[in-house]
């Protein structure tokens, strides 16, 4: 029999969905701000943030599309046993869309949602290597501005793509339309939604 | 926490997982666009619509163990509506609760926001009954949908205006529009506008429940909120002539209270934390 090994999800589902959905909101409502998010443990490529993520907040009525080196049969298996939710490879349906740094799918194919219902738009998950509120060597070093952010926020991103570094300074989806970011690395996460302007110094 | 106090046989706040996930989902959605009202699957709570059971979901999806949980009706602790929220939590979570602004982590409120300023890393959930600030101009949600799509918010200045035309000011008390972030007209729920100041560039993070109308919205910690208004008539609040019959402040919220079948009446301080805790400090020896 062909089987793929199970690994163990959270320790106690109820506190720790909880746990991980309260630093999700507390990035996401002020962007930059940077919370340890590690109620699991790594699955494969997938860092303990980006495990975490998934555990929290996919089930049954979601679609989540991989990258393709998180597209591993022990990956989804594991997302498909412990979250019930669905793998799609169609870009514009997906919920949320999960991927390396160095394999952003094209970000205009992914949903938008509309102007009518704007919260029906991806969230994208970005599993980064290193994230700080201090500057990092070789990281790009961005400037936060807008709600949930008194005056300005810097954050420090290693390995952040070029590609969504132009879409986060050129915004081409005009507010309320856009995408809500979550950077992830090893055990912390932080967010950028679509009301944060950045710059990158 | 304390597991010996936890009711049996429901799940930790109530809702099952899998509701909980789904109302994460959709405040994650709202915190991420201020002010707009993210449609969510409201599900059926053990007390009836109006009664806070939009506020009451809210709390269930974010209330965690190390939270500390205060409930307010219109300002006061010690409401039915208040007392019965902070029990129901009580016993499905076993989570700290207490009466003290400062103290609380999450507190629940029914129509006001606390006289004492809320702190970073607070989470205040209102309770909203109707949460669309155009429903009662537009009464389709196409519509009222389009008009926050279009930013086309005319109307709701005629309605302001139509207000001076009658009676020489803004006579809208509560329930008073603001636009969050420049962009969404946004209904802060039934709070007077004394406290809409309070929701401007506030350090606590701000989450609206409305159960029967299933929807959820949300304004971020530093967000611009801004009371609609003209030039020439600018957004004022409430003030009394009188100050509060118990505490003597002449700063808070005053409700008017009947004393007798004569006319007899006085003003107290609506928000109750902030009424004992001034007096508590008054009768301390010096």
């Amino acid at each position: 029999m062909n089987s793929i090994a199970l690994q163990a999800g959270f320790k106690d589902a109820v506190t720790d969905a909880q746990q991980v959905f309260r630093s999700l909101l507390k990035v996401m409502s002020e962007p930059g701000v940077i919370e340890q998010l590690d109620q699991s443990g790594a699955l494969e490529t997938l860092c303990p943030a980006a495990f975490s993520t998934c555990l929290a907040l996919l089930d049954s009525t979601t679609r989540i599309w991989l990258a393709e080196s998180f597209n591993s049969d022990s990956v989804s298996k594991n997302l498909s046993f412990h979250t019930g939710c669905h793998l799609t490879r169609d870009l514009s349906e997906a919920d949320f869309v999960l991927c390396r740094a160095d394999q952003l799918p094209a970000l205009d194919q992914l949903k938008l949602g509309s102007a009518e219902y704007p919260d029906r738009g991806c969230t994208l998950l970005v599993q980064v290597a290193q994230l700080s509120d201090m500057a990092l060597p070789g990281a790009t070093q961005l400037t936060l501005q807008g709600p949930g952010i008194p005056d300005q926020r810097s954050l420090s991103v290693v390995s952040l793509p070029t590609t969504l570094i132009s879409y986060l300074t050129a915004r081409p989806d005009p507010f309320p339309l856009g995408l809500d970011i979550v950077l992830l690395a090893d055990n912390v996460a932080t967010a950028i939604p679509r009301t944060t302007r950045v710059e990158v110094n | 926490m304390n597991p010996q106090t936890i009711r049996e046989g429901y799940n930790f706040a109530y809702l099952d997982e899998q509701t909980k996930r789904m109302i994460r989902r959709a405040l994650l959605k709202a915190v991420a666009i201020p002010g707009y009202q993210v449609p969510f699957g409201g599900r059926e709570m053990p007390m009836p619509y109006g009664w806070g059971t939009g506020g009451m979901q809210v709390t269930a999806a974010v209330i965690g163990q190390n939270d500390c949980l205060k409930v307010i009706d219109q300002g006061a602790d010690d409401t039915t509506n208040a007392v019965s929220i902070r029990a129901f939590f009580r016993d499905l979570t076993g989570v700290k609760t207490t009466e003290r602004t400062e103290e609380a982590t999450l507190i629940q409120t029914r129509h006001r926001i606390p006289e004492k300023p809320l702190q970073a890393g607070q989470v205040l959930v209102y309770q909203v009954p109707i949460p669309e600030p155009l429903r009662f101009i537009e009464p389709s949600e196409v519509e009222t949908r389009k008009m926050h799509a279009l930013e086309d918010y005319g109307v709701m200045h005629i309605k302001l205006y139509e207000d001076i035309a009658q009676f020489g000011h803004i006579a809208t008390a509560y329930a008073y529009p603001v636009l969050v972030n420049g962009r969404y007209v946004m209904d802060p729920s039934p709070i007077p506008k004394f406290d809409n100041p309070k929701m401007d560039n506030s350090p606590a993070l701000q989450l609206f429940g409305a159960g029967r109308e299933k929807r959820i919205y949300a304004i971020p910690p530093y967000t611009d909120v801004k009371s609609l208004d003209f030039e020439d008539h600018p957004f004022e609040v409430q003030t009394w002539k009188q100050c509060c019959a118990i505490c003597g402040s002449t700063e808070s919220f005053l409700d008017e209270v009947i004393m007798d079948d004569q006319g007899a009446h006085e003003f107290i301080c609506s928000d109750t934390d902030y009424c004992r805790e001034r007096m508590a400090s008054q009768e301390m020896p010096v």
